[in-house]
């Protein structure tokens, strides 16, 4: 009888714990394999701290994320944030504000298909402001210049990461149909903001 | 082997892949990678796709803990 109950007892905690993990997983946390690239060169660091961005403000679809700076992954490709809420800028590009392309992106959707903090990204359009608050609480205002969404394999990656003619803060997330085989939706959303002041 | 027993040997078999599959992470596994050197490839952003793998784990793991609770205190109570 007392083995028995020791093994309902130890069968019930571990399914407590695949439950809470799974939960957590899926709403919360998600880890991004960010791996060291001491090849590239952190553009930060010749920026004064309180001059990098902390806040991403989007206020027609009422975004307010903490800003994470991530560099690449194991694949090569920019990394993400670490959850579903905040948003991560490019480390290894241009800081916003600067000329230059700097780059943020931000999960579309969580493990359970809820919606993430670029969920409602493509409501933005032409002429939308796009806020970023710098860890000195500097403002910098942003107007939406442009929008497209490609192929998830056919982004003009020079236009997105290394333009330099002016000063471009561009939102990526992903959209389209979720390819199984390749654990990844098949369009990439990029919205082009470019600095106002 | 008793029906009880399949069904523990059954419930941790399913636990353990289970417990695998969710420590599955959503990271970047598709290679985007531009073909200038220091060009880097677009981020990985979504994570729906996971949602029904998830959501299989939650109802039965949820379903397992409901069931043994249930055995742990119909007993304490025989």
């Amino acid at each position: 009888m007392t083995a028995r109950r020791w093994i309902v007892g130890l069968i019930t905690i571990a399914a407590i714990a695949v439950f809470a993990v799974t939960l957590v997983h899926a709403l919360w946390y998600a880890p991004d394999s960010e791996v060291p690239a001491p090849q590239l060169a952190v553009h930060a660091a010749d920026v004064p701290e309180g001059q990098l961005p902390d806040r991403l403000v989007i206020p027609k679809i009422g975004i307010d994320a903490h800003v994470k700076h991530v560099g690449v992954d194991a694949k090569g490709n920019m990394a993400t944030p670490g959850n579903f809420t905040d948003v991560a800028w490019y480390k290894y590009g241009t800081p916003p504000g600067y000329n230059g392309s700097a780059v943020i992106d931000g999960h579309v959707d969580n493990g359970l298909a809820l919606a993430g903090v670029f969920k409602h990204l493509d409501e933005l359009s032409v002429g939308d402001d796009v806020y970023i608050r710098t860890a000195s609480s500097t403002t910098l205002h942003f107007k939406v210049v442009e929008r497209d969404e490609y192929d998830y394999k056919q982004v003009p990656l020079d236009k997105l990461f290394n333009r330099s003619d002016g000063a471009y803060l561009n939102l990526i997330t992903c959209g389209g149909t979720f390819i199984p085989t390749e654990k990844s939706y098949d369009h990439r959303l990029v919205i082009y903001t470019k600095l106002v002041s | 082997m008793s029906a009880k027993k399949l069904l523990s040997a059954t419930a941790i078999a399913f636990l353990l892949t289970a417990g695998a599959a969710a420590a599955q992470t959503t990271g970047s596994t598709t290679d985007t990678t531009g073909t200038a050197s220091t060009t880097v490839g677009t981020p990985n952003t979504g994570a729906g796709g996971d949602a029904m793998i998830n959501t299989i784990v939650l109802a039965t793991s949820a379903a397992i803990a409901l069931g043994g609770a249930a055995i742990l205190a119909r007993r304490r109570t025989v």
